[in-house]
């Protein structure tokens, strides 16, 4: 971020140095704003959605009505809009026997976890004005996997804390729920991940989708490492769907068992907190999902140009658009599926999502890791190198 | 609650209660069930009922014959015509009135198209239930069709008092059975629609199978009736054994199955989804033409007596016994409803099983709580 | 080039342990001392960070604030006091462990003070940052594949031995597990006795 941030600056006013702290200030803003908006935009089209799947129309009437009569997938554009005001807008209710501290802690940890994991994704790079490609991120760190799944565990800290400081016995269980199905679906998703990491021979997500745009044994399309690490990157997505708490491993908010679990007791805009982290982590694993098994912002054979000259002036950083519009696509149709698989299953059971996650996932993550072992092995031996 | 390990006395396990209802998502209204948990193992379950009481049998006291019926749609919102039907069933024995052949078929149609949209509405929670939320859409869906046919034959959607004592309140409108052919040519391939949402699906699948299991002989102690019945293996129908109306000239199988889970209660049901749509286009072959009804005066005067009558209504068998004492009121009206009795054995099956089970056992009664509690 | 961590950074995060820590000893209840524990380690990886060394924070968190302190939130909500609101504390000589704790405490003063610290950083440890290109990803020598080459290399048997000692423990801790027979079963659908 900071040098595309700093390069940016200079360009635009002639040489001037921004201070040290102006890029974090500026990251922080953009990933914020970016939260909400997207979560806005995909709460209503995961509404649009599942009117379509359930042959509905999902929402119609807020909005103008020009655009509602036009198609149905232009109506309604002002449901989130208004759902979030009126979240703003309630009242704070915090029940008389709680236990302040960890009710008022909780949503505010798993925002904190939201916001934080934004900090290595990858989604664009750049070569405008560089000597080498630059990647586009708040910071892409050479531990980047590892920070995303560390940084994870914090969201079952806080559901956990929600779920006791409730004093509810529904929000306990749901508490308790969400812990143990996170740890639990955390070890085969790190074991799934590990096969991108050996292929790339990196733990940087940047890293990661530069090495699947190089290919792997010389082939373009075989470094997605969706095609490699196809089990990998089965185990990852289901298991993402399980840390997310999405349907169907929606259990620590089971409507129908637990009437909303660890959030029973929350409105307002604590409510809304964890309800804007559900939506933006849902969106992250799908950006991992994305920049780890399909390629990031790249697509095989396409180097977009540094700028693109429209005759009257010249687009600089087109390549960093071009490759945030690639990445968002794919990220896009990584959640459509996501959407899919919601509005179609029902949802597991708590043991048998144990059996699930211990006994068939984790030997799958473990055959993955081996496959992938040996196709970089060969690659090391007959292609030279890591394909990084 | 302490619960204490007899291999090792110092390891107890603390165990709690769960208020789970009257006020709760999933318990079909207001039932409550009082669990005793350990962790998210059910150790007991006391089901309590009651918190829908409108002492519907009391009301009926004090109504004229006529002014009951009504009452008995309130019995069970989900299929008001049964309701009606053997109310309306008790009384026409006691007065010794038979209605005309065109009234008994268009009851038969009406009780099918029922159980119909009883069962839509009961495979839409059931899914529900087990977290699945598209089939939900689908049944209501479908549901809504039939209600439009209710709607144009007496008016109403939900409670539709249609039925009258030697007969039925209006005849049918002109295009019914053309609509109600057009309906079910429509409509019958869906039910294959349901079934892929959820038969093969392994997590379904496994939530069902072998859960809630159900013995025949647990089920005939406690009075269990209907499709949950069958689905424990034995083939009894109160169409079948006591037949009513136009039932015997009518050819229909009665599904059995024997595993007695919650997957075959669900099966059961599907089946006869498919059994009321046969039922109704014979029906529709064979509707007489004539009176569709035999006018009673508005304040009749039973004969003393009593009888107990009861049918097969989409939750099983509902019956209704009737005393008179030769006043134009009954002097007592009891309806035996096939849901008390399910929420009743209910209890014994949730034993041992988690949380989410309880959910899936009992929507898979399809109980339905006006009717419990009356 | 040297690292220079940001002092406020890193007086902010020292701030952090230390009240956390504190917060671990004298909150009244159980689930809010876990709480804070979880806080210290977390501020710890933060320190690590700040330090440069990302996969040691990366791991402190997932290791420690993550799973460990979850087991421990776990294990105390199993406890008998969960739900106490207020504990009192089991301590009954005040005097003599504050005397203790500020032995330690000038030891450790005592050793940090007056021993030398390597100033320079390890090149082969630590990622190349600079602030004009952000991390070089051809350039790089990532500080994780060094880390991976010296457990691998010279480490090899320690590092084995520590997977041997860890693989023991778990079998150790099933074992007592399974010690007591009256384990209830696995939750299934089964059929009660007849009414």
């Amino acid at each position: 971020m900071e040098p595309i941030f700093e390069q940016f600056i200079r360009d635009l006013t002639g040489g001037f140095q921004v201070p040290f702290w102006a890029p974090m200030l500026v990251s922080l803003g953009l990933v914020l704003a970016f939260i909400a908006l997207n979560a806005m935009f995909m709460i209503w089209l995961e509404r649009k959605i599942c009117g379509r799947i359930q042959r509905r129309m999902g929402p119609m009437l807020t909005g103008p009505k020009a655009w509602a009569r036009f198609s149905m997938w232009t109506g309604g554009w002002f449901q989130t809009p208004c759902d979030s005001v009126k979240l703003l807008l309630k009242e704070d209710i915090i029940p008389a026997q709680v236990d302040r501290f960890g009710f008022m802690l909780a949503p505010v940890l798993v925002f904190m976890a939201a916001l934080a994991v934004y900090v290595p994704l990858p989604i664009s790079s750049t070569s405008h004005a560089q000597p080498g490609p630059i990647v586009v991120a708040v910071a892409d760190l050479d531990i980047g996997l590892l920070y995303v799944v560390a940084i994870t565990t914090l969201t079952i800290l806080a559901i956990l804390t929600a779920g006791w400081a409730s004093n509810n016995k529904y929000s306990l269980l749901g508490g308790m729920r969400a812990g143990v199905q996170i740890l639990s679906y955390e070890i085969p998703m790190l074991f799934a991940l590990m096969g991108p990491m050996v292929l790339a021979g990196s733990l940087s997500l940047g890293d990661l989708v530069l090495v699947q745009h190089a290919g792997l044994f010389g082939v373009p399309l075989l470094g997605w490492f969706l095609v490699p690490s196809f089990l990998g990157a089965v185990v990852y997505l289901i298991c993402a769907v399980a840390e997310t708490n999405r349907p169907p491993f929606d259990m620590p908010e089971a409507e129908q068992e637990l009437v909303a679990g660890f959030s029973t007791e929350y409105t307002a805009m604590r409510f809304a907190m964890f309800y804007l982290a559900e939506f933006s982590n849902t969106f992250v694993v799908c950006m991992i999902f994305t920049a780890v098994f399909l390629g990031g912002w790249t697509l095989p054979g396409f180097t977009p140009p540094s700028s693109v000259n429209l005759g009257f002036f010249s687009l600089p950083y087109f390549d960093l658009l071009a490759g945030m519009a690639i990445f968002f696509a794919k990220a896009y149709a990584v959640v459509l599926l996501l959407m899919w698989i919601r509005w179609t299953f029902p949802r597991l059971r708590p043991d048998h999502l144990m059996t699930f996650g211990w006994k068939f996932l984790l030997p799958l993550s473990f055959v993955n890791l081996l496959i992938c072992i040996v196709l970089a092995a060969i690659q090391q031996i007959y292609f030279g190198g890591n394909p990084g | 609650m302490m619960r204490q390990f007899p291999a090792n006395p110092d390891l107890t396990v603390e165990e709690f209660e769960l208020n789970m209802g009257p006020q709760h998502p999933s318990t079909h209204g207001v039932l409550r069930l009082v669990l005793t948990m350990d962790g998210e193992r059910v150790v007991r379950c006391k089901p309590v009922v009651g918190y829908l009481h409108r002492s519907i049998e009391k009301m009926a006291e004090n109504r004229t014959y006529t002014q009951v019926i009504p009452v008995t749609d309130r019995l069970d919102y989900c299929t008001s015509m049964t309701s009606n039907y053997v109310y309306v069933m008790a009384v026409e024995d006691l007065a010794d009135i038979t209605a005309p052949p065109r009234a008994q078929y268009i009851r038969v149609i009406m009780s099918e198209l029922n159980r119909i949209a009883s069962h839509l509405l009961w495979y839409g929670t059931f899914a529900l239930e087990v977290g699945a939320t598209t089939p939900f859409i689908y049944g209501f869906r479908d549901r809504e069709k039939v209600l439009d046919l209710f709607e144009s034959t007496c008016g109403a959607r939900l409670l539709y008092n249609y039925l009258r004592i030697g007969g039925v309140s209006r005849d049918l409108p002109e295009d019914f059975s053309e609509r109600m052919l057009a309906f079910l040519d429509e409509w019958e391939p869906l039910i294959r629609e349901y079934e892929d949402l959820l038969d093969e699906n392994p997590i379904f699948y496994n939530r069902t199978r072998k859960v809630g299991f159900l013995s025949p002989e647990k089920a005939l102690a406690y009075g269990v009736s209907g499709p949950n019945l069958r689905a424990s293996g034995m083939a009894r129908d109160v169409r079948r054994e006591h037949p009513y109306a136009v039932y015997p000239e009518l050819e229909f199988d009665i599904p059995v199955r024997t595993e007695g889970d919650v997957f075959a209660r669900y099966r059961i049901r599907m089946e006869e989804l498919r059994q009321s749509a046969r039922i109704l286009r014979q029906c529709a072959e064979k509707l007489p033409k004539g009176p569709y009804l035999e006018p009673q005066p508005l304040r009749m005067v039973l004969p003393e007596g009593e009888t107990y009558v009861h049918l097969e209504s989409p939750r099983g068998d509902i019956g209704c016994y009737l005393v008179s004492q030769g006043k134009d009121k009954p002097y007592r009206c009891k309806f035996r409803t096939p849901s008390f009795c399910h929420i009743e054995v209910f209890q014994h099956l949730v034993r041992d099983c988690l949380i989410p089970d309880i959910m899936a056992i009992c929507a898979s009664f399809d109980v339905v709580l006006p009717e419990t509690d009356r | 080039m040297i690292y220079d961590p940001n002092p406020v950074a890193f007086w902010l995060l020292a701030a952090m342990v230390a009240g956390c820590a504190l917060a671990v000893v004298r909150a009244r209840k159980l689930f809010h001392a876990g709480l804070a524990l979880v806080g210290t380690l977390f501020a710890v990886a933060g320190l690590y960070g700040l330090l440069q060394v990302w996969f040691l924070a990366a791991v402190q968190v997932l290791v420690y604030a993550g799973a460990i302190a979850i087991m421990l939130l776990f294990a105390i909500m199993l406890t008998h006091h969960m739900m106490t609101p207020d504990l009192k504390s089991l301590t009954t000589q005040p005097w003599t462990a504050a005397a203790l704790c500020l032995m330690l405490l000038a030891i450790l003063l005592g050793a940090t003070l007056t021993s030398t610290w390597q100033t320079a950083p390890d090149t082969t440890l630590s990622p190349t940052w600079t602030p004009k290109s952000g991390f070089q990803v051809a350039e790089a020598v990532p500080s994780i594949k060094a880390l991976g080459f010296r457990l691998l290399d010279p480490f090899t048997l320690p590092f084995e031995m520590v997977s041997v000692l860890i693989l023991v423990s778990m079998i150790g801790a099933l074992v007592v597990a399974r010690k007591n027979p009256a384990l209830p079963k696995a939750p299934e659908g089964r059929e009660e006795e007849a009414p």
